[in-house]
């Protein structure tokens, strides 16, 4: 299941359903919560025609038509998957839009929302997903080699909470949190005492109550939420490049901490991938992170607070 | 820098090639190196390097600015407290 946001919706926030979870908008000024909304709703919505796999009429699902010819984008596709390369460039390949194909065969392939709780069996043939280099950004024109199909799930919900969120606090002149399923992004003069968010990932699981500074972002990567069963096999959306299939569970949850969205998914998605060698890798970056193991046992790294007794 | 200088090095084929014209190309060949030698080990994905020079990801951020924090302490990482009890703005999960 996805993230069910439970927390009360006042005056100064919005929320609604988008891309099976849940967007929530908080405002610092009430008053400006209906254009914040016009933005945010507005922002998704170009976004999920950019780029979503399961359109047939998304931009994107025209790249995949282009058979591997070089093609010309839009500024806002080419700042997806201008984010999405340099996550993979970031991360050595742990986190690549190169994964579509992978999903699509594990079984996802429409909208998480639309999913049967169990797939059947389609006698799978696996493979590692193609390299990332392959695929060639220069300025609006994209090439992506034939039979490469694009997922950016990884990198565009974060993409899109940084991008609401800037342009609220621009346009609005107001203090913003945009969250998109749990990919926190902020913008314009926090709250007092900075922005409160509650990490955790199910009811029951281990939570903390953490406080973000002004400009701060925080995401946070699950492999028992987003998933889905396939004959026999539980399976979360996550894919481990390196073997086309779902990143094995060490971890239930990586959040992580950073000044945009982007980055803090791009390093709690790549730690999920990275298994037990993420705690020295984010340890060794700075981030302020927190990783939930199979077995609940929590691990704070660079700062993240003992908060909320997890 | 081995990576790096593997890249100048084919910059600089790539040059010889293809004359004035590729100038750019090899830059952003050479970038692209550069802005490997910072990078993290792979996580064992078939990255075999096919020599591609991608200049859309030779910038680095995520191309929009959320601005930073007064609290920023200059490590180049937000500075968290606890929230104490109560509920918070907003849930970050998995998602």
């Amino acid at each position: 299941m996805p993230l069910l946001e439970r927390l009360p919706v006042g005056d100064d926030c919005a929320q609604w359903m988008v891309w099976g979870t849940v967007a929530r908008l908080v405002v610092t000024e009430p008053a400006a919560l209906p254009e914040a909304t016009a933005i945010v709703r507005s922002e998704v919505a170009n976004i999920d025609e950019a780029c979503s796999r399961f359109r047939p009429d998304s931009e994107l699902a025209r790249v995949a038509s282009a058979a591997g010819r070089p093609m010309r984008v839009s500024g806002l596709l080419a700042a997806l998957i201008g984010a999405a390369l340099r996550a993979a460039r970031d991360t050595g390949g742990g986190v690549t839009p190169t994964v579509g194909a992978a999903l699509a065969t594990l079984g996802y392939d429409r909208d998480f929302a639309l999913l049967p709780a169990r797939r059947p069996a389609a006698g799978l043939a696996i493979y590692p997903a193609p390299d990332w280099r392959r695929v060639r950004l220069d300025g609006d024109l994209l090439t992506v080699p034939a039979g490469v199909e694009l997922d950016l799930g990884a990198t565009a919900k974060a993409t899109a909470a940084d991008r609401c969120a800037a342009t609220v606090a621009d346009r609005c002149g107001v203090g913003v949190l945009v969250s998109l399923g749990g990919d926190i992004a902020t913008a314009g003069p926090a709250p007092e005492g900075g922005w409160r968010v509650l990490v955790r990932d199910r009811p029951g699981d281990p939570e903390c109550l953490v406080t973000l500074p002004a400009g701060g972002a925080l995401a946070t990567s699950s492999t028992v939420s987003r998933g889905w069963r396939n004959a026999d096999e539980a399976l979360h959306h996550i894919i481990d490049p390196q073997t086309g299939r779902s990143a094995r569970p060490f971890w239930r949850t990586v959040s992580v901490a950073a000044f945009d969205c982007v980055r803090a998914n791009t390093l709690s998605t790549a730690a999920v991938v990275r298994g037990q060698r993420a705690v020295s890798w984010l340890r060794d970056l700075g981030a302020p992170a927190r990783l939930v193991a199979a077995d609940g046992s929590v691990n704070r790294l660079n700062g993240w607070p003992p908060a909320g007794g997890a | 820098m081995i990576g790096r200088e593997r890249g100048l090095r084919r910059a600089a084929k790539i040059t010889a090639v293809m004359g004035v014209a590729s100038v750019t190309g090899a830059l952003g060949v050479a970038l692209a190196a550069h802005a490997n030698d910072g990078a993290t080990p792979a996580t064992g994905t078939s990255t075999s390097d096919d020599g591609s020079a991608n200049a859309g990801t030779s910038d680095s951020g995520s191309g929009t600015t959320t601005g930073q924090s007064s609290t920023d302490d200059g490590s180049g990482w937000p500075s968290l407290s606890g929230g104490g009890s109560g509920s918070g703005q907003a849930t970050s999960g998995g998602s």
